[in-house]
């Protein structure tokens, strides 16, 4: 546990150097929020007008307007948690050799890599989610968990989360073992990301179709199951069913990761010095 | 030949030399895009209409947006505020100052990313669908001005980004919140204007004017009323204010470049 922890705190090190970068990605997240909040809001009217509805009592899809305003300033809070714009520094350490160095650590990779992962995350977390989720409650008046139990299910549902997370990317920058054309190839992963994770769009909202491709794949248990958690917009059930969905994919991935990591290192050759 | 497309050539033939990693890049991009668009156009098709707008209409407005600014985006690399900020921090920018070739020249021949076309090509095939959607009557004028609103749009949007690699000069890294105009400016023009709050509205009319550049030249289009009630000829301004902001633009990188004294590197 010891590395773990201390590879964690230098990485939280690191990101809280930069306060300009944080404040202005700052207010590009808030002006974000704001965009899409305003669109629900349009959304929402626009559909409770025309069918003789009140908006702010209807439900789309068992959410309504206060929740779906909510929805847009928590995916903004965990953008950077969740590494969602983009996470290629493994990658960039196999291209540029500094893997070598990283091997001679008695560590499994995954695990230190994981630990540093862990690290990113809460610095993003203290650095911009929180500021995004203050301002989304000061300006919108987001609703925050009440309860203790919303509270500890929703920090659940955010650790599961982000070992999903963190499990995908890695996978997807250990193929740099085989390939220097990952970036590629991964621009057009994290597309699928952005598209059935539920973060440009809450899922339910989704035709069906796309809602059932989404849901065979690890992405939902990133966004939409810790946004879920974060709105309460489930039954008990549905959650512990969603949270056990989180841990199998993590689960997954993990062994996933460790087989593609064997592989690949006994085939890695490094270059220069 | 001008030199600047001399320069530009070079690029693409770099650029070509791994044609595997170029296309995986183009395809890539592309995916990224269209997903995106899916996602948003799939959510809304729940709703049915925006602000009064249906899916295809809102899918126009993202095709004219995503065509524009994917063509700005190749033709503006060089005043991408991350790669300029580059250019800046490893003293790149000085070297172009000593040599006797236009500065605008070098910058815009410094990079020239043809792998935007794939978000060029997402966009047309955007707007082609939404089209084959929608009922709009087309005159010679409407066939005619449609290129001159995406070029209008090239022109703002490329005053954004010279703009905020003018900024750099201060800075020197560039400033995330510049995507609040760039790219925020794409987000927020591929749905009615009437969306957003007035005051919001108010900052992207007078201060920065992008409401002339896609919203107003889609009500001509699409046959829309105007119901914020602006004179008759708002739909029409586009190139004018694209080539006036462009011209702006150009002024505040002048100011820019007079404080700027080198990095020492």
């Amino acid at each position: 546990m010891g590395p773990m922890l201390a590879l964690a705190g230098m990485t939280i090190q690191r990101q809280v150097t930069y306060r300009i970068a944080t404040l202005s990605g700052l207010a590009t997240n808030i002006f974000f929020g704001l965009l899409r909040a305003s669109v629900m809001v349009a959304l929402y009217t626009g559909f409770a007008t025309a069918n003789g509805l009140s908006p702010d009592t209807m439900l789309m899809r068992g959410m309504s307007m206060r929740q779906a305003v909510d929805f847009t300033g928590i995916t903004q809070a965990i953008i950077v948690y969740m590494a969602l714009f983009g996470w290629w520094e493994f990658m960039d350490q196999v291209r540029t050799g500094d893997i070598g160095s990283e091997l001679l650590k008695p560590m499994n990779l995954y695990v230190s890599w994981l630990a540093r992962d862990i690290g990113r995350a809460l610095a993003g977390l203290a650095m911009r989610g929180a500021p995004i989720l203050l301002v989304f409650v000061l300006l919108f008046g987001t609703r925050l968990p009440k309860t203790i139990e919303h509270w500890l299910t929703f920090a659940l549902a955010m650790m599961l989360g982000l070992w999903v997370s963190f499990g995908w990317r890695f996978l997807l920058n250990l193929f740099s073992f085989w390939t220097v054309e990952v970036r590629g190839i991964g621009r057009a992963v994290f597309g699928f990301a952005y598209m059935f994770s539920g973060f440009l769009m809450p899922l339910r909202f989704m035709p069906d179709w796309i809602r059932a491709l989404a849901w065979a794949t690890p992405f939902p248990a990133t966004i939409t199951v810790p946004v879920d958690a974060f709105l309460g917009v489930n039954t008990p059930q549905e959650m512990a069913g969603y949270l056990l969905i989180q841990a199998l994919w993590g689960l997954v991935l993990a062994l996933a990761c460790q087989v593609v990591m064997r592989r690949g290192l006994r085939k890695l050759v490094i270059q220069g010095g | 030949m001008p030199l600047v497309l001399r320069l530009i050539g070079v690029q693409l033939r770099a650029q070509m030399q791994y044609r595997a990693s170029f296309w995986i890049d183009v395809f890539g991009t592309f995916v990224l895009q269209i997903t995106g668009i899916v996602a948003i156009l799939g959510g809304l098709s729940t709703f049915g209409a925006v602000a009064g707008w249906t899916i295809s209409e809102v899918a126009f407005l993202y095709g004219m947006v995503e065509i524009s600014f994917g063509l700005m985006d190749m033709i503006f690399s060089g005043f991408d505020p991350p790669w300029f900020s580059n250019l800046v921090k490893q003293g790149q920018f000085t070297q172009l100052l000593l040599r006797p070739v236009g500065l605008w020249t070098q910058v815009l021949g410094s990079a020239f990313l043809l792998r935007r076309l794939a978000r060029v090509g997402q966009g047309a095939l955007v707007l082609v669908v939404a089209l084959s959607q929608l009922q709009v009557e087309w005159t010679l004028v409407k066939a005619l001005y449609l290129p001159l609103v995406i070029a209008g749009q090239v022109m703002c949007y490329g005053a954004l980004f010279v703009v905020g690699s003018a900024i750099v000069f201060w800075t020197i890294d560039s400033v995330e919140a510049i995507n609040i105009l760039t790219y925020g400016s794409t987000e927020m023009t591929m749905y009615p204007m009437t969306v957003y709050p007035d005051w919001l509205r108010n900052i992207f009319t007078f201060a920065v004017p992008t409401i002339f550049m896609n919203y107003f030249p889609a009500l001509y289009f699409l046959g829309k009323p105007d119901p914020l009630g602006f004179p008759a000829f708002a739909p029409f301004i586009a190139p004018f204010v694209g080539v006036a902001m462009l011209i702006f633009s150009i002024g505040v990188f002048r100011i820019g470049l007079r404080h700027y004294q080198g990095t020492g590197t």
